[in-house]
């Protein structure tokens, strides 16, 4: 991935380079193609799939939970508006 | 969710998003079905496949206008913002992973450092876990990366709103993680305030070039 935010900023001014975005989407389309292949093909995963999915709801929520309290805080003593400017 | 897209492109990355989920439902189809020859599955093309992604990731972040921009205005208080993101994903996603108990701190740890990344995160978790844990283990770990990460993505986008009013302006860009520079972007825009546009913007590019870095990391800690 360093090998290609170096790669990236050299070629920064060559024209096309955003076709990259492009085509990193297709690489993750093709790759999620697999991935959906391998677990549908996987009867085992497909049975847990309900527990599966309350493991990631749980997950998610705390994850959101614990980043909205964070943000909060980092609100609170850092952003609070200081003579009307908010957010620079 | 996906770099180098700009500021025009919401309905783009809606869209794409989208395009995602259909193409990993089509997959379980497939596999289910099993229409899939057996070498596309093996561990040998998914990994290579996975290293072209990586080189691109890393091409679409150097290659980013914004980037120079961004890193001349930083100042460390903004720093401050996906900093809280991430410690506090990962302290709380370190509290509940006490309460499941199939998976260990780090994997959790894994899921959780996706940040709404779902695409990148479940990849990386499913090839990178299978040498330590085993292929069904791997692919249910993935899995469970996927799902969380776009409850994560959803909830953002859905209750946006309250989380301004309880949270603070901050809590939607916080709680959209690595999407907080496209896919809800629009939706930070519209509740937290144009203020905070440039801060999001920012957010999202560091949040997500931490996924590739911190869920490989977590991967190969157990």
């Amino acid at each position: 991935m360093f090998l290609g935010v170096g790669v990236g900023y050299l070629i920064r001014k060559v024209k096309g380079v955003g076709l990259v975005s492009m085509t990193t989407m297709l690489t993750i389309i093709v790759l999620l193609f697999i991935m959906g292949g391998e677990i549908g093909g996987n009867r085992q995963v497909m049975r847990n799939m309900a527990s599966l999915g309350g493991e990631a709801l749980v997950i998610a929520v705390a994850a959101t939970l614990g980043s909205v309290v964070a943000a909060r805080y980092v609100y609170k003593y850092w952003f609070r508006r200081r003579g009307g400017d908010n957010a620079q | 969710m996906f770099i180098n897209i700009g500021s025009a492109g919401e309905e783009v990355t809606m869209r794409s998003s989208m395009l995602i989920v259909a193409a990993f439902l089509l997959g379980c189809l497939a596999g289910y079905k099993e229409w899939l020859p057996e070498w596309i599955l093996g561990e040998g093309v998914t990994m290579w496949v996975l290293y072209a992604l990586m080189f691109q990731v890393g091409i679409g972040i150097g290659s980013d206008s914004r980037l120079k921009e961004i890193l001349r205005s930083l100042s460390p208080r903004m720093l401050l913002v996906p900093c809280a993101t991430i410690i506090g994903t990962l302290l709380a996603v370190a509290i509940v992973s006490l309460g499941l108990q199939r998976w260990s701190l780090a994997e959790v740890l894994a899921v959780g450092s996706g940040f709404g990344y779902y695409s990148l995160s479940s990849i990386l978790i499913s090839s990178l876990k299978e040498s330590s844990i085993g292929v069904q283990a791997a692919a249910e770990l993935g899995t469970i990366a996927l799902m969380a990460n776009i409850f994560r993505e959803m909830m953002t986008l859905t209750l946006a709103p309250l989380m301004v009013r309880w949270f603070s302006p901050l809590a939607p860009i916080c709680a959209g993680g690595a999407t907080s520079m496209d896919v809800t972007l629009p939706i930070i825009t519209r509740f937290s305030g144009r203020d905070w546009v440039f801060i999001a913007i920012l957010h999202g590019i560091v949040v997500d070039m931490s996924v590739p870095i911190l869920v490989p990391m977590f991967c190969s800690l157990g």
